[in-house]
This record gives C-alpha cells, sequence and structure tokens, in this order.
C-alpha cells in the first residue's frame, strides 16, 4: 500500500507515453484536474494486486475514442464517479478499489483521478500492460471474462448501459455510440472479484510506469537514458528495453484506405548508412531494420525525442526529427499463443509469424 | 645478393652517378636512396602510366613536365624514367646538376632497376603479409564470431579467443566439411561456415567462421560488453542490490574479495561481473573449482610445473591457473575445500605477489586479482583446523553475503519470468505462463537450491509443457511430490490464529510486527511464515483492528 501524491504525475506521463508504445493522447488536461487534486491535500492509495481481498470487488475504468479528440473535451473525473455509482447499483457490489483497463498515459491518469475523487483505493495493475486499440485485447477478455454489465458516458453526458457477455460485442456496442456522439467516452465495467482479478491481471504497471518515468526525467543522454532503463526494465515483468535505432525522420507514409502509416528512419551515429521503417497502426507495431524484422507487437516499440530525451507519441513525429527507437519486451502472458492470437502482429493484419525481441536478439538478452 | 647488399648497391650507384634514386609502385614510395627531393619524386613518378619504355629527360618541353604542376619551381636537370613492362613498378633516376655524358648509362641502369623491382616486390609483399597478418590478428577478436584460418594442410593458422573457448578447431577437424567447397555445417553448440580460399586454381585452405550470431546480435553483444555489467543481473530484492553496489565500488580496486552464499546463489555470475567491471576485463578471467580437482592434481593445476618435476609432466613444464590469469582475476570457488598445504602456498601468493612452479627453482611476478568464494562456514573450519586463519583474513578483505532466494521473495517471480522467456526461445517453444496456483507454491517454495535450482525447473517444466500454461503437472517430481505433502501437511501455524482465541491471535500478529516490522515487505514476509496471503492478513490485521 503506498500513498500517491503529485510527484508522481510526471513520472507516470512519460511512463505511460514510454508503455504507449507510439499512441496514448494528450494528457495536459488530466494533469492539470490531478494537480488541482492533489494541491487540495488529497492523496491516492495504490494498492498491489496482492493486496485485494479474494471476496471484494473491484471496478475497471477507462476513457474511450480517439486520442486526438481527448484535449476537446473537459475532462473533470465525476463522470468517472458517476459511472461506478451507477455500475455498483447494477450490480449491487460496493468496489473495494479501481483498476485502469489500458497501462498509457491518458488510462493511468484518468483512473487515478477518479480513484482519488471517488476515494478508492487504486489497484497497481491494469489489462494490457501497455496500449492497445480495443476492449477484447484485455486479459479479461484472454481468459473469458464475462463484460455483463457496463457503463458509457458518452461525450453529451449520455449514459449508455451494455449487457453484453462477449467483450468483442461490447466494443461494437461502444464504437458504435462514440462515433456517433463526438468520438470519446467514459467507460466502467469488468466487476470482478479480489481473487479473479489477482489472476488476470498484469501487476504492478503503475509502479513501473513511475519508475520508467523517473529514468526518463533524470537522463542526461541517450545512452544515460538507456542505462538508467536496463536495471529498471530487465527487474521487472517485461524484459530489458533494447535500443533499437536511432536515426531522423525522412517521411512519413499515410496509407489512408488501410489505416496504417508508415514511418522511414534514416541511420545516424552507430546506425549510419541504415533505414529504419515502422509501421503504425494507432500504436506502434511492426519495426523493420534494413527490411528485417527488428521488433513486433506486443513488444513496446517506442520513439524517444533526441533532442528532449522523453517519449513521444507517433503522432508527434515530423521529418526531420532526431528520434532514437526503444523496444522492450511485452509481459509473458501477452505472448502465449493464446494471446499472439488476441493482441499479435496478424490480429493488426500483418501475416506473419511473431518474433519476439527476445528471440532476434538472444544474444543482448541472455549472454 | 640479400636486400640489404642490393640496398648498398643502389646506393653506391646514386652516389656514383651523383642523382638520386627513387623506385615507387602504384605511386607509392617502395624504397629511395641519394638527396631525394620526395616532393618531385612522387609527382614525376605519377607520370609512369604514361610510358611503357625507358624515357630521357634533359629539359622541361618533355611532355612529360608539361603536365606537371611543380614545372615553376623544378630543380631537376635530367631524369631517366624506367618502368618495368608489365608492373606497375619503375625507377627514377634524378640529377640536380647537368649530366655531362650518358652514354652506355640507360642500359645499365634499365637492367639495375629489373633486379632492383624484383627484390624490392618481395620484400614489400613480406611486408604486406604480416601486414595483413596483423590486420586478421586484430580484427578477428572484434567480429564477436569464432574465427579459424587453416591451411590446405590442415594446419592452424589464426584463430581468435571465442573459437579456441569454443574448441572450434576439434569441432572442426571432426566435421565432415572441410574440402574445398563452401559449407554451413549446423553442429550442436558451434554451428560454423567454410568458406574454400583459392589463389588461382590453387586451393590454399579454408576460413572457418561460426554463425551464431547475425549482425545486430554481434552488435549489441559488442554494446553489452560495454556496458555495466551488474546490470545483467536479474534482481531487484535489496538485500541483492546492496551486494551489487558493494561488488560495482570494490571492482574497480585490487583488493581481494570472499563472496559467501549459499550454493547456487550465483557467485561465479558475480565473480565475473566484478571482472568485467574493472579495468582487468580485456585479460583473462580464470575459474578454478577447488572441490572439483583431486588434491593431488590442484597444485599442479594451480601453480603449474617445470619439465621433468615428476612422472608424467609435459615437455616444457605447463603454466598454472595462477599464472595463466596474470593481467586478469583468477576466481577460487569453494575455497574451504583447498588442501591446508596448499593454503599455505596461496598465502605466500596473496602476500609476495609471486609464485613457484612445482620443480621451479625461481619465483616469477604476477598480477593478479583474486576473488574466493565458498558456500562453507570458514569461521567454524578455522575451529575445526580445517581452513588456516591467516589466510582467511587475507582473503576476506572485501566480503559480500549473497542473500538465499527464498528471502528475496519478490525475485523469485522475476527470475521465474526471466528463465521461462529464455528457455522458450532456446526451445523454440511459444511463451507461457505459470497458473497462480503454481505461482503462488514457487513464491512460498524454500529453494534450497537458490537460483540454479529455478533455473533447472523452468528448463524442466518449459521442455514438458506444450500448452500456454505451466501447471503442476509440468514440473519435476520431487516438486510435484513436495507440493503435494505440504497440501496434505496439517494448517500451516497462520491458520491455527482461527482456532486460537481473539487475544491470543492478536499477540501473536503483535509480536511478528514486532519481529518484522510495519513494512509492505514486512507484512509479505508476516504472511509467508503464517503461510497464508498477504490480502488475508491484511483482513485479519483490520479485523484485529491492529
Amino acid at each position: 500500500m503506498k500513498k500517491i501524491d503529485r510527484s508522481w504525475i510526471m513520472p507516470l506521463i512519460y511512463g505511460g507515453l514510454f508503455l504507449g508504445s507510439g499512441g496514448g493522447g494528450k494528457s495536459d488536461i488530466l494533469r492539470m484536474a490531478l494537480e488541482r487534486f492533489f494541491d487540495s491535500g488529497k492523496t491516492v492509495t495504490l494498492i498491489s494486486p496482492d493486496e485485494l481481498e479474494d471476496d471484494s470487488y473491484y471496478f475497471t475504468t477507462a476513457m474511450m475514442g480517439s486520442t486526438e479528440l481527448t484535449e476537446e473535451y473537459f475532462i473533470s473525473g465525476q463522470e468517472g464517479v458517476g459511472l461506478i455509482r451507477h455500475l455498483s447499483g447494477l450490480t449491487g457490489y460496493t468496489p473495494q478499489g479501481i483498476m485502469g483497463i489500458e497501462g498509457i498515459t491518458i488510462n493511468i491518469l484518468y483512473t487515478m483521478l477518479v480513484a482519488g475523487l471517488a476515494d478508492l483505493p487504486l489497484i497497481d495493475g491494469d489489462s494490457m500492460g501497455r496500449a492497445f486499440p480495443e476492449l477484447q485485447m484485455t486479459t479479461m477478455h484472454l481468459h473469458n471474462l464475462s463484460s455483463n454489465p457496463a457503463v458509457l458516458y458518452d461525450s453529451s453526458g449520455n449514459l449508455h448501459e451494455f449487457h453484453e457477455e462477449d467483450t468483442f460485442l461490447l466494443e461494437l456496442g461502444i464504437r458504435k455510440i462514440l462515433f456517433e456522439n463526438g468520438g470519446v467516452g467514459y467507460f466502467a465495467g469488468f466487476v470482478n472479484s479480489g481473487k479473479l482479478f489477482k489472476q488476470i491481471i498484469i501487476p504492478n504497471t503503475l509502479s513501473f510506469c513511475s519508475e520508467i518515468g523517473e529514468a526518463f526525467i533524470h537522463s542526461k543522454s541517450s545512452q544515460d537514458l538507456v542505462q538508467r532503463l536496463l536495471p529498471v526494465t530487465r527487474n521487472s515483468l517485461y524484459g530489458s528495453c533494447i535500443q533499437l535505432f536511432c536515426g531522423v525522420v525522412q517521411d512519413i507514409q499515410h496509407v489512408q484506405k488501410l489505416n496504417w502509416n508508415r514511418i522511414h528512419l534514416k541511420g545516424k551515429n552507430e546506425f549510419n548508412g541504415e533505414s529504419f521503417t515502422i509501421l503504425v497502426h494507432n500504436e506502434n507495431l511492426i519495426a523493420f531494420r534494413e527490411n528485417k524484422i527488428a521488433a513486433m507487437v506486443p513488444d513496446i516499440i517506442t520513439f524517444v525525442d533526441l533532442n528532449t530525451l522523453k517519449p513521444v507519441q507517433n503522432n508527434d513525429i515530423y521529418p526531420e526529427m532526431e528520434v532514437m527507437v526503444v523496444g522492450m519486451p511485452a509481459p509473458l502472458v501477452l505472448r502465449t499463443q493464446k494471446a499472439l492470437n488476441i493482441v499479435g502482429p496478424q490480429c493488426f493484419g500483418y501475416k506473419s509469424r511473431y518474433q519476439s525481441l527476445e528471440e532476434i536478439y538472444f544474444d543482448y538478452y541472455f549472454s | 645478393m640479400d636486400r640489404k647488399g642490393f640496398e648498398l648497391l643502389l646506393k653506391k650507384t646514386a652516389d656514383f652517378l651523383s642523382c638520386s634514386v627513387v623506385i615507387m609502385k602504384d605511386g607509392h614510395l617502395l624504397g629511395n636512396w641519394g638527396n631525394t627531393d620526395r616532393q618531385f619524386a612522387g609527382n614525376c613518378i605519377k607520370n609512369f602510366d604514361l610510358i611503357n619504355h625507358p624515357v630521357i629527360i634533359s629539359d622541361q618541353s618533355h611532355f612529360l613536365c608539361e603536365k606537371c604542376k611543380n614545372k615553376p619551381v623544378c630543380s631537376l636537370k635530367r631524369e631517366f624514367y624506367v618502368p618495368v613492362a608489365g608492373k606497375q613498378f619503375g625507377a627514377a633516376f634524378q640529377w640536380a646538376a647537368p649530366v655531362v655524358n650518358t652514354d652506355g648509362l640507360l642500359s645499365f641502369l634499365e637492367e639495375l632497376v629489373k633486379s632492383a623491382v624484383e627484390l624490392l616486390e618481395a620484400v614489400h609483399n613480406e611486408k604486406e603479409k604480416e601486414f595483413l597478418h596483423q590486420v586478421v590478428c586484430r580484427q578477428g577478436e572484434w567480429i564477436n564470431r569464432g574465427l579459424l584460418m587453416v591451411s590446405a594442410e590442415e594446419e592452424l593458422l589464426y584463430h581468435n579467443t571465442l573459437a579456441r573457448n569454443n574448441h572450434m578447431m576439434d569441432t572442426y577437424l571432426n566435421s565432415i566439411a572441410k574440402s574445398s567447397e563452401s559449407h554451413n555445417v549446423g553442429m550442436s553448440d558451434v554451428p560454423f561456415s567454410v568458406i574454400p580460399i583459392h589463389c588461382g586454381k590453387e586451393f590454399m585452405g579454408n576460413l572457418v567462421v561460426s554463425q551464431s550470431q547475425n549482425s545486430a546480435e554481434a552488435e549489441w553483444q559488442q554494446r553489452v560488453q560495454n556496458e555495466k555489467p551488474f546490470q545483467y543481473i536479474v534482481g531487484r530484492d535489496a538485500s541483492l542490490t546492496n551486494c551489487i553496489s558493494i561488488a560495482e565500488q570494490v571492482s574497480y580496486t585490487n583488493s581481494t574479495i570472499l563472496i559467501r552464499g549459499e550454493s547456487g546463489t550465483g557467485k561465479e555470475r558475480f565473480a565475473y561481473a566484478i571482472h568485467q567491471n574493472s579495468y582487468r576485463k580485456d585479460r583473462p578471467f580464470v575459474a578454478i573449482n577447488c572441490a572439483a580437482i583431486p588434491e593431488s592434481l590442484l597444485e599442479s593445476e594451480l601453480f603449474g610445473y617445470e619439465e621433468g618435476s615428476f612422472t608424467g609432466a609435459k615437455r616444457g613444464g605447463k603454466k598454472g591457473k595462477i599464472e595463466m590469469a596474470d593481467g586478469g582475476t583468477l576466481f577460487l570457488d569453494e575455497i574451504g575445500d583447498m588442501p591446508p598445504a596448499l593454503q599455505a602456498k596461496l598465502l605466500r601468493v596473496l602476500q609476495n605477489k609471486k609464485i613457484e612452479r612445482i620443480g621451479s627453482v625461481g619465483s616469477v611476478s604476477i598480477d593478479v586479482r583474486i576473488i574466493c568464494a565458498t558456500n562453507r562456514n570458514l569461521e567454524d573450519l578455522i575451529k575445526q583446523n580445517r581452513f588456516r586463519e591467516d589466510l582467511f583474513y587475507r582473503i576476506n578483505v572485501i566480503p559480500i553475503y549473497l542473500p538465499p532466494l527464498r528471502t528475496r521473495y519478490e525475485d523469485i517471480v522475476l527470475l521465474l519470468h526471466y528463465y521461462t522467456r529464455k528457455y522458450c526461445v532456446l526451445m523454440q517453444k511459444d511463451f507461457k505462463t505459470f497458473s497462480p496456483e503454481l505461482l503462488e507454491q514457487l513464491k512460498q517454495y524454500e529453494w534450497k537450491g537458490n537460483v540454479r535450482e529455478l533455473e533447472n525447473i523452468v528448463e524442466y517444466s518449459v521442455m514438458m509443457c506444450s500448452k500456454d500454461e505451466i501447471t503442476f503437472e509440468h514440473i519435476p517430481a520431487y516438486l510435484q511430490k513436495r507440493f503435494h505433502q505440504t497440501a496434505e501437511a496439517s494448517p500451516p501455524s497462520g491458520d491455527g490464529i482461527k482456532n486460537i482465541s481473539l487475544p491470543q491471535a492478536k499477540q501473536e500478529l503483535n509480536r511478528l510486527l514486532e519481529q518484522y516490522g510495519h513494512s509492505t515487505e514486512a507484512k509479505r514476509e508476516i504472511a509467508a511464515h503464517m503461510g497464508v496471503s498477504l490480502a488475508t492478513l491484511y483482513r485479519r490485521l483490520k479485523k484485529y483492528g491492529m
């Protein structure tokens, strides 16, 4: 059990951007809302999954929709509090804590804000361990947990109830509403017992995210950053990060019909004369170095701006920008054969076998 | 005539003719005699490709001078250019003063140049060969692959350290792929490529390159070697990180280190990390297990011997491990098992920094950093007169106590995941997770064999499991039996709290809190002690208002 205060915000922002694997969303409004919350003298209690009580119930919350539109709405956190109250009424369970669904900045901060306002403990973990675009790409779906009931506020403030047992049907229902109502919504659902949550949570992602963020905050050079990230990532359920490439953004191509983007880099320093390509579909999914696979989803592939030494979303990449590309293995639970059927490269349309970072760089990982 | 004699002849010729002689190849100076003006020589000689027969330049109206940028400042009065047919060689004879009589001189110089060029070419080739050999020797250590150069007669011409460590020459000689065609040989541990080298039609030998790493891996391997080696020890437990911190600090010094810890805690890995983090990292790291070598052989293994010092001694003698580690680090594992007689000899090495080979009358100075390790209680061995007290104090300069795995509660899961990733990739299997029930049991297990036992269990389980989840059925039988017994055993002491009165239970919890502390980590240890989950412990603390 830990107390989260204002000092956690910036590390979580950078750590969340790193885990976001190029995805994310604008977090300024959430940051300000949280600063106001902490400045009023309040804190958020962070509990580890070990501390969940078997027979108590816990809820999940998330912001959903277009990450590009998140800045256009005023987010107070009270939507989430309202949703939890409503869900509690629907299920008859009083939540003993809240967990985020996705391990990226915007959803980490949002869940933290809701937990703080609802005066409920925040669970140190989530169900994606990184960013993914769909609800079925969660450990809840992986373990066939029911998504009934779930609730959603659309951006116009309308409350919607869902009673789908299947996560994909829930996803379709939510997408339809978001498409018709401003593209952004607030979600609560996946009510489960502590005993069940303990088995499906990817644990300690918030603490991990904060440690990663600290490494970004204190780094003095790109090599210093890698040196700081290495012990943090190696001693986690993920695995050591690896510098995949260092170069200058040459061009960004949009393949509109397929909703894929392609970012080309030209190497510099030790990668001079080499090319690097990243295929983007919301998140950074596949990386190629000299036309050979360098990393694949669900492993994390993140851009680091070499001028600021901070992680950046793929939306913020521009030609001539100097970047380092860092990879990190995803937790094992996201890389079993069953999980790869849900979050592997084939699920995004790349019809090829998943090659893990450990397989590609075996000696680096296990020398 | 040898090279020196010929050079003397050229010098005398230059003196006698009052000229300078320059011999070039492809615009580069091979040799010069007399008062050569190198600037002009270099310029003039570039024109060799324009002529194919001897030329005499008597004034600057010659077409070669027309093209020369030094023409305005050139002080040469007469030059003979003598190209050698069929080769990019030639010589220039240059006079700074007018030459009166050149009759017959040209044909003499032509013959002289032919001889000179042949001799110098041979010398140049020899130098080039030596240069290339040096390049191979230096670059061979950088490529991160095993590299062998083997002559057509199967004589080893060169091998790098990696090839030597992997015994590639033996593997190569035992393989079928020694013919003069290119091969990829997939040996179980050292796959390599055989590239035949030909000179014209003649087969000169083979270049043998191990295949284990692609370019990206090799690059990362290099980078790994440049990075901090301690970052590659898995674990975030405070007791372990404290050891790492001490080891990092002392790695830069020459102080003797004693690493203590149970079997399987990673003592050798730690010692190697210390070596890699020191200025000695480019010198040898020699490890010897004092318990694994028979007492009668240990002395000769450690100290080496002179020729004829005992029956069966090799001709020319043999270097001992201590001598082999000169400039580097000597790791003496299981030092507690070293025989008393050798302890005295080792003590002298530590004190004097000198060793005496068996049968030698003199001693050799050595510069070795010694790291010792043991899982024995040396203090007890001293009491039993089985370990010398003076040696103990000599090696116990910097003691490092590696914690047993069972006390590194948080690291158990990290290590399980680390080795699962490793063996899934090694065995080319899909990644797997542990079932929650098994994971809980593994977290509570005492791990008497420490990290080594954990790694073995993971390797076994990954091999036996063909599903996504490793469960009880996939772990070794002894562990299955153990967990089965645990489940059947009487309820752990913690559950006993249910059966005792409330004040007694509260008193027991209070006692444990006082013993372990109030932090989350302490509560985790209390929960482990009671045999209940952390959540149950919290619930009870809440119930008793604590």
